[in-house]
């Protein structure tokens, strides 16, 4: 573990000294951000002036819930988002894995480390200071062990969600060139980002149970605002364990199907 | 015309090449609908409210079924100028025999029209999904909605065309073409129909061109434009699409003397 850290620390440099760089286009990424809260306000404030509440959530719940979703989301590109969409547009096609796969590391956590983008943890702190807003604005009396559990699942949800979005580019080991694998995360993260109360039972058994993207935000969002269920924390541990197994599993398979031929 | 023809065939011929890469990157976007579908569907049922701003639930549900297709229209990822600026390989389409500054045009249309085919397996899907939701119009209002939206498309090429000729002159522009084509796509309807936003801020955003990229087409599909409105809005699409032509013209012109072409 030491080893890993130590690995991403040195990276963690390398992408800061890099993006100090080109400082224009970051400004920029930020504005997108910024633009992109504004829009969200002005969206949630023209449902909320027809409806008292949506999926049972008042509007700043219901924000908070937005924008802890966008949080993990920041966080997660933050991290290992590059160096796992790298897996559908260049390291398979291109044969680029072959380097990976030479150091005496852990392949698929080495890819997934390979390529931080730090400055967007400065949006991640946008959103984080923003549900802190929305969590005081909805005047729910939240106690201790709300806060601590709700720590505790959302970094759970954090890893679940990084999970399921490298499961998603997996494929590429067979398929690959469809370099639009790494487009399904983004748009299934939409779900995650609403109350599950607004979705059907097939929705939710779907991405609640067979794909859990919606567990990854909802779960910790409602542990927050309701007193802590233990069926969730329970559900959230084996659920991540189960899905980090399969994505062992399947990083094999795709291992062995890898030919290491360049196109 | 012969070598643009030819362009835009192999154009398309490149870009179907890998037809499951398209199909799942023109796929993917059907979320965009269903979660919008589920969102209005509790506003209207939880608020029990039967129209928001004489707009019935199937109003809505229509209007972003339409906006789901428009968004497949978006040529912002269709035109690689900014990229190829970027990376160099611009050059090479300049000492073409052929106009560089038409011919990502006529590329991005390649994309644009392939991205089309691609979605109409996911919009018979949309439909089958919200049948009892989605309201059709007459076969006349049909044929003004084709046309509207054949405005929508250009003006959107012309708006992106812009922004990536950009990039000649003050280099990488991928940052800003996401930022404006997400800025515009919020001011067009794309994202919340716009008299759904309060009366000063609709009044204002009606008198922006953008409003014929996405608010447009969807109220000529819903019935919502007299025919006298439809003709004017046309009217102002196309003195729009004429005025980002031609100042991407301009920009393509003045990049031009800029470019050094060393990529990076």
């Amino acid at each position: 573990m030491k080893k890993y850290w130590r690995i991403f620390k040195v990276l963690f440099r390398n992408a800061i000294i890099r993006d100090l760089k080109i400082r224009g286009m970051i400004a920029s990424w930020l504005l997108f951000e910024l633009v992109g809260i504004i829009v969200t306000i002005v969206f949630f404030r023209a449902i909320f002036v027809n409806t008292p509440s949506l999926g049972g959530w008042s509007f700043y719940q219901v924000l908070f819930l937005y924008v802890f979703a966008e949080f993990i989301v920041q966080i997660y590109s933050a991290t290992f988002k590059v160096g796992i969409r790298n897996i559908a547009t260049n390291h398979i096609k291109k044969g680029d894995l072959d380097f990976y796969l030479i150091k005496p590391v852990d392949t698929m956590s080495l890819v997934a480390l390979s390529n931080p983008r730090p400055y967007k943890l400065i949006p991640a702190t946008f959103y984080f200071v923003l549900s802190v807003y929305c969590l005081i604005q909805s005047g729910l009396s939240v106690n201790l062990a709300n806060v601590f559990w709700f720590i505790f699942l959302a970094l759970d949800g954090i890893v679940l969600y990084t999970i399921l979005i490298y499961l998603t580019v997996i494929p590429a080991f067979w398929l690959v060139r469809v370099w639009s694998l790494k487009d399904i995360a983004s748009r299934i993260n939409q779900f995650m980002r609403y109350p599950a109360g607004i979705f059907p039972r097939s929705l939710k058994i779907a991405f609640f149970i067979a794909f859990p993207i919606l567990a990854t935000s909802y779960i910790p969002a409602v542990t927050l605002f309701e007193p802590p269920k233990l069926i969730y924390i329970i559900y959230m541990v084996l659920v991540t364990f189960v899905f980090y197994v399969l994505l062992l599993v399947v990083w094999k398979l795709g291992e062995k199907h890898y030919a290491s031929a360049s196109s | 015309m012969g070598k643009y023809w030819a362009s835009f065939k192999t154009a398309f011929r490149g870009e179907s090449a890998y037809k499951l890469d398209m199909l799942i990157a023109v796929g993917v976007n059907i979320a965009f609908f269903f979660v919008f579908f589920y969102v209005w569907q509790a506003v209207y049922s939880n608020g029990g409210v039967t129209q928001i701003n004489a707009y019935t639930l199937s109003n809505t549900i229509t209007y972003y079924f339409i906006t789901s297709i428009i968004f497949r229209l978006d040529p912002s990822a269709a035109i690689y100028l900014n990229w190829e600026v970027w990376d160099g390989s611009f050059t090479n389409e300049l000492v073409r025999p052929y106009s560089a500054k038409l011919i990502y045009m006529v590329y991005a249309l390649a994309t644009m029209l392939l991205q089309v085919i691609m979605n109409l397996p996911f919009i018979v899907i949309m439909l089958i999904f919200a049948r009892s939701y989605i309201i059709f119009p007459s076969l006349e209002m049909f044929g003004f909605f084709l046309v509207s939206l054949l405005l929508s498309a250009l003006l959107y090429l012309a708006i992106n065309m812009l922004l990536h000729s950009l990039s000649l002159r003050f280099g990488d522009q991928d940052a800003n073409i996401l930022l404006f084509n997400y800025i515009i796509a919020f001011l067009a309807g794309g994202i919340i129909p716009l008299n759904f936003l309060p009366t000063g801020a609709y009044n204002f955003l009606n008198l922006l061109p953008f409003k014929a990229l996405f608010f447009v087409p969807c109220n000529v599909f819903l019935q919502k434009m007299a025919t006298a409105q439809i003709y004017e809005s046309w009217l102002q699409s196309v003195f729009w699409i004429a005025i980002f032509f031609g100042l991407y013209y301009f920009v393509f012109q003045n990049g031009l003397k800029r470019y050094a072409g060393t990529g990076r």
